[in-house]
C-alpha cells in the first residue's frame, strides 16, 4: 500500500498546488476538507489527484479550470468559484489586510 | 454541525444551487473522462517525455499525473534497492524527488536520459543522502555517549559542545571531500558518490541506482566506471 500522505503534506504547504488552495478555502470557511471533497463530488482518490494539480495559470485561468474539471468530472463552475475565492483570501492575507477581509464579510452578511 | 462562515461559502457549497454567477461553465459532469487514480500505470519513455513537456509548460494537470504515475513505482523501486530503509525514509525521498522536479523542471534534461531513469537516479540519490545523514547522526550520538560515559577528557575541557564539534570535524575529515564538490554533483553522481563512500563494489547496485539495468553488464560497467572516474577527477582537482 502506497500512501500519498507525505506528498499531500508538501502540496498543502506549497501555494503552487491546488491542495494549498483547497485547504485555504476550507479553513477560511470553517469546513473540513472532507466536507469540501464531498461537495465537489470526489472520491478520496480523485481528491488526492486533484489536490496534486498545480494552480491554474493566470494567463489561461478559465481554460485550465475547465481542463481540470473535465479530467476529474467536476463542476467547473464550483471549482472556479472555490479557487477564485481562495485566491482572494490569499491576496488579502498577503497584503496583511485582515480588516478588509472582515469588512468584505460584513458586507456579504448584510445582503 | 459545521457552520459555514460566510454567505458566499454557503452559496458555493450548497448542492441545491446549480448556478454559479460569473463562472465559465456550470456543469460538466456529462463529460466524464476516465479519472486517473493514484495507482495509474507507468508511462512509456515517450509518454514520460510528453508528461515532462507539459510540466515544463505549466500544465496544472501535469504535476498530478507525474505524482500519480511515478510515486508508487519509485517507492517500489527504492524498497527493492534498499529493503533496510524504513517507509518514512522511502516516502520522504520520493516526495522530495517529485517536488524538486515540479518546482524546478529544468533540473531534468530529456536529451540525457528518460524521465523514469532520471527519477530513479534522483530518488536513489535522495534516499542515500538521507540514509547517510541518519548514519552520521547515529554515529555522533554513539560517539558522544561513549565519550561521556567514559568521562574522556578532550580539548575543550569536557564541554559537551566541544565534543560534538570534534565529532563533526572527524566526520568531515573522513569524508575528505570539499562541500563544494558535493554540492556540484548531479543526482546520479551523488548516488554513485554515496555508494563509493559506503564501499559498495557490486555493479548491480550501481546499475540500479543509475537506471542502467536494461543495458548489458559490460555496458553497465563502462558507464559506472566513467562516472566514478569523473567524480574522482573532480575530487582531485578540488583538493
Amino acid at each position: 500500500m502506497t500512501s500519498f500522505d507525505a506528498l499531500l503534506q508538501h502540496a498543502v504547504a506549497n501555494p503552487r498546488f491546488l491542495a494549498h488552495t483547497l485547504e485555504t478555502f476550507a479553513r477560511t470557511e470553517g469546513i473540513s476538507t472532507e466536507m469540501l471533497r464531498l461537495r465537489l463530488g470526489c472520491t478520496p482518490e480523485t481528491y488526492t489527484a486533484l489536490a496534486l494539480c498545480t494552480h491554474p495559470r493566470p494567463t489561461q485561468f478559465a481554460a485550465d479550470v475547465d481542463a481540470i474539471a473535465v479530467r476529474f468530472a467536476l463542476d467547473a463552475g464550483l471549482l472556479f468559484q472555490i479557487i477564485r475565492r481562495a485566491d482572494a483570501i490569499a491576496a488579502l492575507r498577503a497584503g496583511g489586510d485582515s480588516a478588509a477581509l472582515m469588512a468584505a464579510r460584513d458586507r456579504e452578511d448584510e445582503r | 454541525m459545521v457552520r459555514l462562515s460566510t454567505p458566499a461559502a454557503r452559496r458555493i457549497l450548497d448542492p441545491r444551487s446549480p448556478v454559479h454567477p460569473g463562472c465559465p461553465r456550470t456543469r460538466l459532469s456529462s463529460l466524464r473522462n476516465p479519472t486517473p487514480s493514484p495507482q495509474a500505470s507507468l508511462p512509456s519513455r515517450e509518454e514520460g517525455f510528453a508528461l515532462y513537456a507539459r510540466l515544463r509548460d505549466g500544465d496544472p494537470l501535469a504535476s498530478s499525473d507525474l505524482c500519480c504515475a511515478y510515486f508508487p513505482f519509485l517507492i517500489r523501486f527504492l524498497r527493492g534497492c534498499h529493503p533496510e530503509a524504513d517507509d518514512d525514509s522511502l516516502h520522504d525521498a520520493v516526495t522530495r524527488t517529485l517536488m524538486d522536479l515540479i518546482d524546478r523542471p529544468t533540473i531534468y534534461d530529456p536529451a540525457r536520459t528518460s524521465l523514469q531513469g532520471f527519477l530513479q537516479m534522483a530518488a536513489r540519490g535522495d534516499l542515500l543522502n538521507a540514509l547517510a545523514a541518519a548514519r552520521r547522526r547515529a554515529n555522533h550520538q554513539v560517539s558522544f555517549e561513549r565519550l561521556t560515559e567514559a568521562g574522556t577528557e578532550i580539548d575543550g575541557g569536557g564541554d559537551p559542545l566541544a565534543i560534538v564539534i570534534v565529532q563533526d570535524d572527524d566526520v568531515a575529515a573522513a569524508a575528505r571531500v570539499p562541500p563544494a564538490v558535493r554540492a556540484g554533483l548531479s543526482p546520479a553522481e551523488a548516488a554513485v558518490f554515496t555508494l563509493m563512500a559506503e564501499g559498495e563494489r557490486r555493479t548491480e547496485t550501481y546499475a540500479h541506482a543509475l537506471g542502467l539495468t536494461h543495458l548489458p553488464v559490460s555496458a553497465q560497467r563502462r558507464e559506472i566506471k566513467r562516472m566514478k572516474d569523473r567524480i574522482k577527477k573532480r575530487i582531485e582537482r578540488a583538493q
